[in-house]
């Protein structure tokens, strides 16, 4: 059976990350994954402004799940944030009764309806869950054996529903990575955030005591790579050892989850700007998997 | 700071947790809202100055509350915050009688609750009043200009991020389509997003941009 799913790469993997979007597109491909793309849906938007108003941040996320509803699918998406946006707004409605019909109100005079038929999937659940880890398994052709890895899974990754396994999502992140025969090494530090949202209100604060904490406890580890499934984290993560190289020198290379799994499937590194578009040292990676 | 003041600092500096010098007969000591009113009986009874009045800024999920203190050129301001879940203090009246009038004020327009009040009537409202207190605003944040100026965004062009045109080339490079949700600048998709913030009337809450 052929999956599909609406495809929705989030902002930050479609205007800063076009390499991880590749590298997305190119596992989905691989595994017959059909993506559909709509032009009606809006920002997600994410959860922090509900802050600002939490009904209208709640409509607007709504209104992007009705439109999956109306074509029957459930919405794909690589971007924590995005998943963290659609799955509380999608809990919050179902469970409150005022909330639902105030959003429902407003939702009908634009011509939409939510009902909760459809689910927003994380790609590590679809890739873990739907395509299964066995499919993945055996379509490894370049084993990364050679490479020891870090992992940062993402603050928003541990979203789940009352009384769920809050580990779920994480431990299937580390089994996709261990599928591409990379060892997987802990520092323990793997649930920091690191310092993408709180940066919004205290950059310098987040810069010291979220992401170079991450930082130099990984460079510390002596890994090959940080891999996270997470567009912000990754973001954060390079940026701020540019931003911090007059003090220390880090130079860790941090990759998504879907460049990894990209490069043990198969995809030729230089299809996807490997080494050219990250601020980090990526080339690191090549020389030591015999790419480079 | 001139050396009056600076005494005073050294000898209850295990209580300021932060000091901002307006001018240097100009200052703000920020207490822990615990601490306050040791301080302010110190600086009442043993320093001399005499309590000129209190100020209050609803800070979206806090008060900040500000005692200014007067003596000669100095102005000593000792600053605390309270909750907006729990909005009590102790109050000053025992000690300093001239703090009645000023903490009931307070407490008729922003609904903070002075602990102890000597009198706890109300002084700028009507006894019977029953509605919520004039001044106090909902509990809300008050927003980081990054949040605000996204809020704005989101009204006026429903979020949709833009795409640069080095980004535009590199995706071409890699075969990724040129643009996509939520990318794409849909006139029909900023057109419901502003229905939306028009029936939450959000553009009360920030300006929107035409």
């Amino acid at each position: 059976m052929m999956l599909k799913y609406i495809f929705y790469p989030g902002c930050y993997v479609s205007t800063m990350l076009p390499h991880v979007e590749a590298a997305i597109r190119f596992i989905l491909k691989k595994f017959n994954v059909e993506t559909i793309e709509l032009e009606d849906l809006s920002c997600c938007p994410p959860k922090i402004n509900s802050i600002a108003d939490e009904l209208f941040w709640l409509t607007v996320a709504v209104r992007n799940l009705a439109i999956a509803e109306s074509k029957g699918l459930d919405i794909l998406t690589p971007c924590n944030g995005c998943f963290e946006s659609f799955f509380e707004a999608k809990m919050m409605y179902m469970e409150g009764k005022d909330l639902r019909e105030k959003v429902s109100n407003i939702l009908s005079k634009l011509g939409y309806k939510f009902e909760g038929k459809i689910k927003p999937k994380h790609l590590i659940e679809v890739l873990y869950e739907d395509v299964g880890l066995e499919k993945i398994k055996e379509n490894i052709v370049k084993p990364l054996g050679a490479l020891r890895v870090a992992v940062h899974y993402g603050c928003h990754l541990f979203i789940v529903e009352h009384g769920g396994d809050v580990w779920k999502k994480p431990r299937m992140t580390d089994e996709l990575i261990k599928v591409t025969r990379a060892e997987l090494v802990r520092d323990g530090l793997e649930r920091l955030c690191c310092g993408f949202v709180p940066s919004t209100v205290d950059d310098a604060f987040s810069l010291t005591y979220r992401t170079e904490v991450r930082l130099k406890s990984v460079k510390e580890l002596g890994v090959d790579a940080l891999v996270t499934p997470c567009p912000q984290c990754l973001m954060r993560l390079e940026f701020g050892q540019v931003r911090l190289r007059a003090k220390a020198r880090y130079d860790v290379p941090i990759i998504h989850l879907a460049e990894l799994l990209a490069l043990a499937l198969g995809l030729d590194p230089k299809k996807f700007g490997f080494t050219v578009y990250h601020k980090s040292p990526t080339k690191l990676i090549l020389q030591k998997i015999g790419l480079g | 700071m001139e050396e009056f003041l600076s005494k005073i600092l050294e000898k209850h500096k295990d209580k300021i947790v932060k000091v901002k010098e307006i001018v240097p007969w100009r200052v703000i000591f920020e207490v822990p809202n615990g601490r306050l009113k040791e301080l302010a009986k110190d600086v009442f009874e043993i320093h001399g100055f005499r309590l000129s009045t209190i100020s209050t800024l609803d800070q979206g999920f806090y008060f900040e509350l500000l005692y200014h203190f007067v003596k000669d050129k100095y102005v000593l301001t000792l600053k605390t915050v309270i909750s907006k879940e729990n909005p009590r203090i102790p109050s000053l009246t025992d000690i300093i009688p001239g703090a009645n009038w000023l903490e009931r004020e307070v407490r008729d327009l922003f609904g903070i609750e002075f602990e102890g009040h000597v009198e706890p009537e109300r002084i700028v409202l009507p006894p019977d009043w029953s509605l919520e207190p004039p001044l106090r605003k909902p509990i809300a944040p008050k927003l980081p200009p990054t949040y605000a100026e996204y809020l704005v965004n989101l009204i006026s062009k429903a979020a949709l991020a833009s795409i640069t045109g080095i980004v535009k080339r590199r995706r071409t490079k890699m075969g990724l389509p040129e643009v996509v949700a939520p990318v794409l600048e849909s006139k029909k998709v900023i057109e419901e997003i502003r229905k939306i913030s028009k029936e939450l009337e959000i553009d009360r809450k920030v300006p929107v941009r035409k």
